[in-house]
């Protein structure tokens, strides 16, 4: 009976696993309550506004760079949209926005990540419009921020550049996941145990798909940025990523 | 090019609905409305309502495929079920709730007020989604750009959404050649291979995207742009059976809370 029950449960993690499809970290349409929807959307308020003056500041000095926004927004939303290899098969995607965060620095990624936000809800039902103040937070500006603060935390303690982007990347991926399932724990505490126990179903539950993809999505933003290295010095330049780095 | 899925999908039905004449700020805050009602209403009965009452819209007057239309539905499923069944069912070391199961030294258990809870937070997700549905299935993101202006959003943020809708598709198209030539170079072979080819594809598109906005910004300076993008936009006037209709169905809604 007992070893029954153990295989109903190892078939029923295995089906999440494999079954899992994309965006898992998005919280959906309706998912949370009102007074979430509004308190998250306070928090990114700050953010967004220092984001918005910095981006402000740019166009002010260079009105070009307007185009270039443009396509990075668009870019991070191409790359958080693609379906991205897997060891088990399953169809995950990256957030995009440690990569985002990286290049072209935190309070821009802030604002393009909620444009991309809007767009993936409208374009591909992926989020939602009430649940946009919590993914925004968690996505666009918890993760990023994390990812930068890292790289540079790196460059500064002269770790090797490649490694610096993978840990960057991965640990914003994580802390995207660990910050989702703590808003989702906020609005519904445990009968027992409360946001705590809570906090931790969710994060067992999403741990299957959540891990390996960070992994995935370091390793992934790795992979491209040396490629950009190799490629593209010229471009990196421009968007002011390679100074630091010479 | 029939491998294209979701967002060309999602935008071509918008643009091809019965329902693209009807004024996008209508539809924005009718929408936003319902969604909100559903959330804080928070009754199986209210949200099943919704739910049907924005499918047959979407369905109906929308004339989008059933068939498609319940496609799109299997997009949060993963995420709904995988965070109810979160939320319903606890674990803990000694016997507790309505119902367990023992796995080894832990137990899995749920109450009848968890499930009551789960099945409440399930069917109020489908009947906000149901709404968001109806907006995005009936209105062009380029409309929804054009009516958060109404909404007085800094024209920064409006220029960059109309510049980001545009160049979404531009790189989708790029980024599907590339798919294809790496494909047929066998670039998918294996999990080393894939990450590799994905890595240089998201690499050449980073560089043929910077190339494209210098080139476009060109384009922009030489038609005389002066930080502000002007589109023809369609005068859609709000009729009287749509005003009747939204407060219809909202009286409709309080009744039915006031019933129960």
């Amino acid at each position: 009976m007992n070893r029954h029950v153990k295989k109903m449960a190892a078939a029923f993690v295995m089906i999440f696993a494999f079954a899992t499809p994309a965006y898992a970290m998005h919280i959906m349409e309706g998912y949370l309550p009102l007074g979430y929807c509004i308190l998250w959307a306070v928090v990114c308020v700050p953010f967004l506004a220092a984001g918005y003056f910095s981006i402000r500041k740019t166009l002010k000095e260079n009105r070009r760079a307007i185009t270039v926004l443009a396509m990075a927004g668009a870019f991070i939303f191409v790359i958080s949209s693609l379906k991205i290899p897997s060891v088990t098969g399953s169809c995950s995607h990256m957030t995009g926005t440690g990569l985002g965060a990286i290049l072209f620095g935190p309070f821009a990624v802030s604002i393009l990540g909620i444009i991309v936000l809007v767009f993936q809800a409208i374009l591909l039902a992926h989020g939602g419009l009430t649940s946009l103040g919590a993914n925004t937070f968690s996505m666009a500006i918890a993760g990023p921020f994390l990812s930068y603060g890292i790289y540079k935390l790196c460059s500064k303690l002269k770790v090797n550049r490649m490694v610096s982007v993978f840990i960057a990347a991965m640990a914003g991926d994580l802390f995207t996941y660990c910050v989702t399932s703590l808003q989702l724990a906020m609005a519904y505490p445990s009968e027992v145990g409360g946001v705590g126990a809570s906090a931790a179903k969710f994060l067992a539950i999403f741990a299957p798909t959540q891990l390996p993809l960070a992994i995935i999505e370091g390793i992934l933003t790795t992979v491209i940025v040396m490629a950009l290295e190799t490629y593209a010095l010229p471009e990196l330049k421009s968007i002011g990523f390679a100074k630091e780095g010479k | 090019m029939n491998r294209r899925k979701g967002l060309h999908t999602i935008d071509a039905y918008a643009c091809s609905s019965g329902l693209k004449n009807v004024n996008a700020s209508y539809k924005i805050i009718l929408s936003m409305a319902v969604i909100c009602t559903v959330i804080a209403a928070d009754r199986i009965i209210i949200s099943l309502i919704v739910l049907l009452a924005a499918s047959l819209a979407t369905v109906l007057l929308g004339r989008i495929p059933v068939r498609v239309y319940a496609g799109f539905y299997k997009i949060p499923m993963a995420f709904l079920i995988m965070s109810t069944v979160a939320i319903a069912v606890g674990i803990s070391t000694g016997v507790s709730g309505d119902f367990w199961i023992r796995l080894g030294p832990v137990y899995i258990y749920s109450t009848y007020q968890g499930i009551i809870n789960g099945f409440r937070l399930y069917f109020k997700a489908l009947g906000a989604v149901s709404s968001m549905y109806f907006l995005a299935l009936s209105t062009p993101a380029g409309e929804v750009v054009f009516a958060l202006k109404g909404f007085h959003l800094p024209g920064i943020i409006i220029e960059l959404m109309n510049m980001i809708y545009r160049f979404i598709f531009v790189l989708m198209d790029t980024q599907a050649s590339m798919q294809t030539a790496a494909r047929s170079r066998l670039g998918y072979q294996g999990f080393k291979t894939s990450c590799r080819t994905f890595g240089l594809i998201g690499a050449s598109l980073l560089v043929v995207s910077m190339k494209k906005a210098g080139a476009y910004y060109d384009a922009l300076i030489a038609r005389g742009y002066e930080g502000q993008l002007l589109f023809l936009e369609e005068e859609k006037p709000v009729n009287g059976t749509q005003i009747l209709a939204f407060i219809g169905f909202f009286l409709l809604i309080a009744l039915v809370i006031w019933l129960t």
